[in-house]
Order: C-alpha cells, then sequence, then structure tokens
C-alpha cells in the first residue's frame, strides 16, 4: 500500500517535470535555439553549430527572434548552403570550444563559426574548402593590434622580443605568433572581446587579430590601432567544419561555396554584416535612435 | 584603458539592450534556476531517501550518484547531457533548454539530497528514540518528529542553493540559452562593448543574490533563535 | 500484589564493536516491582534498560514481555513499545511542539485517541506534575526538572503497564534533581512497576523493591535494598558502594 502511494508520487512528480520542462522550454525557446531536438539532425534539417558572439562573422541580433536572430558572414553563408540542399536551416548556438563537441557528437551536421584552416582539424574533421568574404586583400590579413599611442611601433618579427601579444586560444593567431613571433611573450586570451579588454587594460601591449576583426575593433574604439606588422600568410580563409568521413557532405559544401563564389555572393554578405555590427554597436548609437535600432 | 566612456556606454547598453538583460537575461536565468532547484528538491528527496535506506545495494548507487555528480564540474555535465544523452536516448525529444535545464536539475538533487541528508541526521538521535519508545512507527517518527526539526536546518541551507543555482545557471550561455551570462555574450560580441555588458550583467546577478542571500541570513537567525533549547 | 511475570530476559548479549556490554543477563520484573539498576559507568545498566524496549537490539538471548516474545521476527514492536514508558536522560521532549502537543500527539496518533480526550488527559497529567501553567509554553522556555517532568508524563499519557526511567537526574542541576524525584516516587507509590537506572542510591534504596547491582555486563548481585547496601556479598559491589556513599 505504501509502496503504490511511493511510486505514484514519483510518477506524478516526473510527470509534472516533464510538463514543466516542456512548459518552459517552449518558452525560452526564442532566445535559444529554436530547434525540436539537440538529437541526431533529421532529414529536411541542416543543424549548423556558431558560436554567435564575434561580429560581423557570427553575432546576434537581439532586436529579432528565433532563427533569424542569428547574423553576420558566416550566418548568410549558412542560410545560402541549407538552401542550396533543399534543407530548414537550423542554427545551435554554443560556445566555439563547443562546436567542434557537437561536429564530432554528431549532435549538429556543420560547425560554421569563423573557423581557420588548422592541421589538427583537418586531422579529426572534414574541413571544406577555404571560403573569404571577397577579393578584398585585407580580408586575408593578419595583423597586430596595439593602443593608438605605439602605432606604427612594431614592424618587424625583432621588434616583438620580450613584448608581451595576445592571441586567442587554439585559433590561426595563436600559432601564427608561435611561428613567426618566437621571441614574443604569448599571451593565450578565451574570447576577443574580452582580449581587447586586457589589451586596453595593459594585461599585453599587442594582440594578434584577423584584418577584418581588427577593423570592426578600430571602428568602435578610437584608442586601438594597427601595431604596424602582417603575419606571412598563404591563404587565410575560413573553413566549414564536418564529421569526419563525411565526404559526401563535404563535396556538396564545396560544391556550394563554389558557386557562391562564382556568383560573388560572399562580397555583399560580407558588406551587409558590417554594416549590421556597426548599427548594434552601442556607442554609434544616438539616444533618439533608440526606438528606430530596436525596430 | 580609458574609463571616460564607460558611464556613457552602460548608459547606452541599458537604453538599447534592456530587454535582452531583463526580458530574457533575468526572466530566463530565474527559469532555470526555479526549475533546477524545485525539481532539485523534489529528486534530493527521494535521493536522500534512498540514501538512508537499509537496502546496502540501493545505497550503494545513490552514494556513486552523489560522489559522480559532486566530483565533476557542473560544465561537463552539462556537456553530458547536451550532446551525449540525446544519443542515447533519441525517444526523449527534449529542447537544448529543456537537457540543460534537465542537468541543472540532476546536479541539484545531489546538493540538495546531501543538504536534506545532513539536516535530518544533525537532529538529535533521542528526538527519534523518544518518539519510537511512545510507540511511534519510524514512519511517524520521521514525519513528526525528526522532520519538523530537520526543515530548521534544511531551509536554510535549500536558500543559499538557489543563490549558487542562479550563479551556476550562467554555464547555461555556453550554449546561449538565454540566461543573464547569454545576455553578456550576444551584447558584447554585437557591439564590442564587452566590460560594459559585463558591469551591467555582474550589477543584475548582484541585485539578485544580495536581497536573496540577506532573507537567507535573517531566516537562519530566525530560526536559530527559535530552535534554542 | 500480583506477581506475574511482565518483563524477562533470557541471557541477553551485546557488544559496539568488539566491547562487550552485556555477557548473558538472565531477569525478571514482575509486575507492581519497582526495580533500581546501579553499578559503575560502562557496567552496561544503560544498555540493559534500553533492550528491554528494544532501543538496543540484543545479538544474543530472548525478551518477553508479557509473555510475548518481542525479540523475535516477525514482532510489531511499536505495539509492545505502548505499554513501556521511558524515560531518558537528557530528556528527549520534542522542541518543535507545545508541552501540551508534547503528551497528546502519541495517544492521538498511536492510540487514536480523539484531541479531546488526549487534552483532558494531559491536563490531568500536567496538573499532577505541577505544570498545569506551563500547558501552551514551548519547551524552550522550561527548565531541565520541568522538562524530565513533562518527559515523565508524555510516557505516562500512553498509560503504560511498566515505566524505563534510564538515569532521569543525571543531567539535571542539583537544585532540580529533588523535584523529579519526588515525582517517580509518587508514581511508584501509585503501583506502577518500574525499572529505574540510578546513581541516587539514596533514591534506589527508599523506594525499590529489588536493587540490581551491574557491573561488567552481567547482574554480579540483585536483593532487597537492605541486602545489597547493608550487606553486600560480591567484592565488586562492595567496592562500588564504598565509592559512592
Amino acid at each position: 500500500m505504501m509502496k503504490m502511494k511511493k511510486a505514484a508520487a514519483l510518477a506524478l512528480c516526473l510527470a509534472l517535470f516533464t510538463l514543466l520542462l516542456a512548459g518552459c522550454g517552449g518558452a525560452a525557446g526564442q532566445s535559444g535555439s529554436q530547434t525540436g531536438s539537440s538529437g541526431q539532425p533529421a532529414e529536411d534539417v541542416l543543424t549548423v553549430a556558431t558560436s554567435p558572439d564575434f561580429a560581423p562573422t557570427a553575432f546576434v541580433d537581439t532586436s529579432k527572434e528565433g532563427q533569424e536572430q542569428y547574423v553576420g558572414f558566416d550566418m548568410a553563408l549558412a542560410r545560402y548552403i541549407a538552401e542550396q540542399m533543399g534543407k530548414t536551416l537550423v542554427i545551435q548556438p554554443m560556445s566555439f570550444d563547443a562546436c567542434t563537441t557537437a561536429v564530432s557528437m554528431g549532435t549538429v551536421d556543420m560547425a560554421i563559426s569563423g573557423f581557420a584552416w588548422r592541421e589538427d582539424r583537418a586531422e579529426n574533421f572534414n574541413l571544406s574548402n577555404e571560403y573569404s568574404p571577397s577579393d578584398d586583400p585585407n580580408l586575408d590579413r593578419q595583423v597586430i593590434i596595439t593602443l593608438k599611442a605605439k602605432e606604427g611601433q612594431f614592424t618587424a618579427a625583432a621588434d616583438f622580443a620580450g613584448v608581451k601579444v595576445g592571441a586567442q586560444t587554439a585559433s590561426l593567431q595563436e600559432s601564427l605568433c608561435r611561428e613567426q613571433l618566437p621571441d614574443c611573450e604569448l599571451t593565450i586570451i578565451g574570447d576577443l572581446g574580452t582580449g581587447l579588454l586586457q589589451l586596453k587594460n595593459g594585461d599585453f601591449e599587442c594582440m594578434a587579430v584577423s584584418y577584418p576583426q581588427a577593423e570592426v575593433f578600430m571602428a568602435n574604439d578610437p584608442d586601438i590601432a594597427l601595431a604596424g606588422f602582417d603575419f606571412a600568410v598563404e591563404d587565410s580563409g575560413t573553413v566549414v567544419v564536418m564529421r569526419k568521413g563525411a565526404d559526401e557532405l563535404t563535396a556538396q559544401v564545396n560544391e556550394i561555396l563554389a558557386k557562391a563564389a562564382d556568383e560573388g555572393l560572399m562580397g555583399g554578405w560580407y558588406a551587409e554584416a558590417v554594416e549590421l555590427a556597426k548599427s548594434a554597436t552601442a556607442s554609434e548609437v544616438v539616444f533618439d535612435e533608440e526606438g528606430n535600432e530596436a525596430g | 584603458m580609458d574609463f571616460s566612456l564607460i558611464g556613457a556606454n552602460i548608459a547606452k547598453l541599458l537604453q538599447q539592450y534592456w530587454q535582452v538583460f531583463l526580458l530574457e537575461g533575468v526572466v530566463n536565468t530565474l527559469k532555470l534556476t526555479v526549475i533546477a532547484v524545485f525539481f532539485g528538491v523534489v529528486l534530493g528527496t527521494f535521493v536522500a531517501m534512498c540514501k538512508m535506506c537499509r537496502f546496502k545495494l540501493a545505497r550503494f548507487f545513490i552514494t556513486v550518484y552523489i560522489e559522480a555528480i559532486r566530483g565533476t564540474p557542473i560544465l561537463l555535465q552539462l556537456y553530458i547531457f547536451y550532446f551525449v544523452l540525446p544519443q542515447l536516448l533519441p525517444v526523449l525529444k527534449l529542447s537544448p533548454f529543456m537537457w540543460v535545464a534537465l542537468a541543472l536539475c540532476i546536479n541539484s538533487s545531489a546538493y540538495v539530497s546531501e543538504i536534506i541528508r545532513a539536516g535530518i541526521q544533525a537532529v538529535d538521535i533521542g528526538q527519534t528514540e523518544a518518539a519510537r519508545s511512545l510507540g511511534m512507527s519510524g514512519r511517524q517518527a520521521m514525519a513528526r518528529i525528526v522532520l519538523p526539526q530537520a526543515v530548521r536546518n534544511i531551509l536554510p541551507a535549500l536558500g543559499n542553493e538557489f543563490i549558487m543555482m542562479l550563479k551556476e545557471t550562467s554555464l547555461a550561455s555556453t550554449f546561449f540559452l538565454g540566461d543573464l551570462m547569454t545576455s553578456y555574450l550576444l551584447v558584447g560580441g554585437a557591439t564590442y562593448l564587452r566590460f560594459e555588458a559585463l558591469i551591467i550583467v555582474g550589477a543584475i546577478y548582484l541585485l539578485l543574490t544580495y536581497p536573496l542571500s540577506r532573507v537567507v541570513n535573517a531566516f537562519e537567525r530566525k530560526m536559530a533563535k527559535d530552535g534554542a533549547d | 500484589m500480583a506477581q506475574t511475570e511482565l518483563i524477562k530476559t533470557v541471557d541477553l548479549y551485546k557488544s559496539f564493536g568488539r566491547l562487550g556490554v552485556l555477557k548473558g543477563v538472565s531477569e525478571t520484573i514482575r509486575t507492581g516491582e519497582v526495580v533500581s539498576v546501579i553499578g559503575p559507568s560502562g557496567g552496561g545498566k544503560s544498555t540493559f534498560l534500553r533492550c528491554l524496549n528494544l532501543l538496543e537490539t540484543p545479538e544474543k538471548g530472548q525478551i518477553f514481555f508479557e509473555g510475548a516474545e518481542i525479540t523475535g521476527k516477525k514482532v510489531d514492536i511499536d505495539r509492545h513499545r505502548q505499554k513501556m514508558g521511558m524515560v531518558f536522560q537528557h530528556f528527549n521532549v520534542f522542541p518543535h511542539l507545545s508541552v501540551r502537543k508534547n503528551i497528546t500527539l502519541a495517544p492521538m496518533l498511536v492510540k487514536g485517541a480523539s484531541e479531546a480526550e488526549a487534552n483532558a488527559r494531559a491536563d490531568e497529567l500536567l496538573e499532577r506534575v505541577g505544570l498545569a501553567d506551563k500547558a501552551e509554553a514551548m519547551p524552550g522556555k522550561l527548565s531541565g526538572g520541568q522538562k524530565q517532568r513533562l518527559a515523565i508524563v508524555r510516557a505516562l499519557a500512553m498509560e503504560p503497564d511498566v515505566m524505563l526511567f534510564d538515569e532521569p537526574t543525571s543531567a539535571l542541576d542539583p537544585e532540580m534533581v529533588g523535584e523529579v524525584l519526588e515525582v517517580i516516587k509518587g508514581l511508584v507509590k501509585s503501583g506502577m512497576t518500574s525499572v529505574i537506572v540510578t546513581h541516587e542510591m539514596g533514591f534506589a534504596r527508599e523506594v525499590s523493591d529489588r536493587v540490581l547491582f551491574m557491573a561488567d555486563g552481567i547482574i554480579a548481585e540483585s536483593g532487597t535494598p537492605d541486602e545489597v547496601f547493608n550487606h553486600p556479598q560480591n567484592p565488586r559491589l562492595q567496592d562500588f558502594l564504598a565509592k559512592v556513599l
């Protein structure tokens, strides 16, 4: 008798639990991803992992809701890929580190989040051909930024002897620093936004970033300037990361990338993303325009 | 760094993004916390009962459960729930939010079960003996004598668990689930005013936790006073 | 006076870890009898008493209560405990319940007494031990002596056939010992069968029909108060009395 009561109570609790979770899950979906499930991707859906926390590559337009809110160059590319494949795109946002985990676990079909080509990445994943926003050579540049006061003071590798240089963990810039600035004091940073804070804080004098990134930084912050040094890079486009062995998918993505390049779409996406990023930047928002911005 | 613009930048961020911080961030953070602690208590009570039951095997498994959860980082647990369990249990069609909420509930249940167990065991064994010597069954003694006294020990600790969980829900931002920390990532990521966004989010966390911890403290004192023998 | 066997123990053994506390205790308590248990600390007095209502489970041996074996497997010990009141050294009153609720809870919960019945009984008992004006107080407001008197009437409210006292005055301030002993004295005079573990030798001598001396886990000597206190045979008892008297 007692046992039955207990079992019934437990069952009731579990039922309540699922109900409540379902209710809250539905309501909260607007800010998180709106996927039906984080399990195996369905047939007609293309799930893409991204870390939407750096403009202009991938970020969130908070005035929009659901899948619409994920914007930026990589998101435009993701939409194009899904469209070409005839599938519905579902963006699954997660931290940069989690993106690759999601791909290897099969939680998502691919990760598009400004991934640079790297050897260890190529060993563990299928990487697409590299893509970059346009033919603008600036977009391939990898540079060092510093505070305005030191603009142009670092022009050769030798100038970095003993100088603290920040670079994002596991990034292309980190390996570039190790290879080309062997005498610098490399400081690893978690994300670029924090890195920028550290730079301004004096934790390190310089920071290695891609040129498009540097452009956004400089546009938003008059304290930031180019140090005057360019890394030697061959081709620094970014890649789509897919599960090891997903050769068919990789071939399909490469085809779509080539098509987008042929049609000259990427430059437009990029320009649009940069514009969006600029309008999202509060420092450029005039108080009176707040209503328009939020719209 | 230049601090002169921070005040103005914060004002601008609040002006433009207040609904992201308050309507989404605060609401989702509270939602996750309430779900996690509520079901943590329900599940934790059950876990504590198993931990104190007389079946050795049940006690063993529950001990493993508690130690595994308390001995691993909560972030790792979120990864397991987000990436591994959906593959192992494809029939459970839960959204990412639900998986993370579930992970937090499970995490909370381990801590809550220990709070409940400690609260119960802190009640003098003499109370149980007195109740049993009057002919009450073990169940009656637990329900009428031990639990009402254990609640004094348990409630303040649960309040602290709530505060802890409120902060730990920030890990949901790993998957951009809309909590306060996600607000920081989103606003900071779109505007590059990360420091300003951090200050805003930090202030909101404090505004949430400080009154709560005052309430818990006051409650603790009241309980201690009432319970004085 | 009826002299039927109320409690009988046969060859009780109990140990805590490797420490043997009871090493073969056989004893019979008869209805209406007042039995005091004295002896040095660690001699097994309290353990023996706590075995009688199975707060401690003996490892070996049997206990019979009102003719039924209560050490068996399928025994409803809760039912037997209703008939055995117990008073503890540290009172163990329920701090979260008012004085009245302390008394009425078990009769209502266990025996199904109505609230009116239980309250009437509680008032009568509180009157008897001089706590009538404290009925609505919380136990935290009571002195040690008042708490122990409450604990006694709490047990009496179940209308037990025997009362077990486990050093009822050991935790009291000296000035409160008297009031508690008076209550116990009144109780045994009314004919309540009682087993009293105590260090109060004068009290044991005064109220007991029989005194048991326990040392090293056995009942080393037993007899009338006169035999035990005035003509001790066992050298350990002689030694013990020389120290405490």
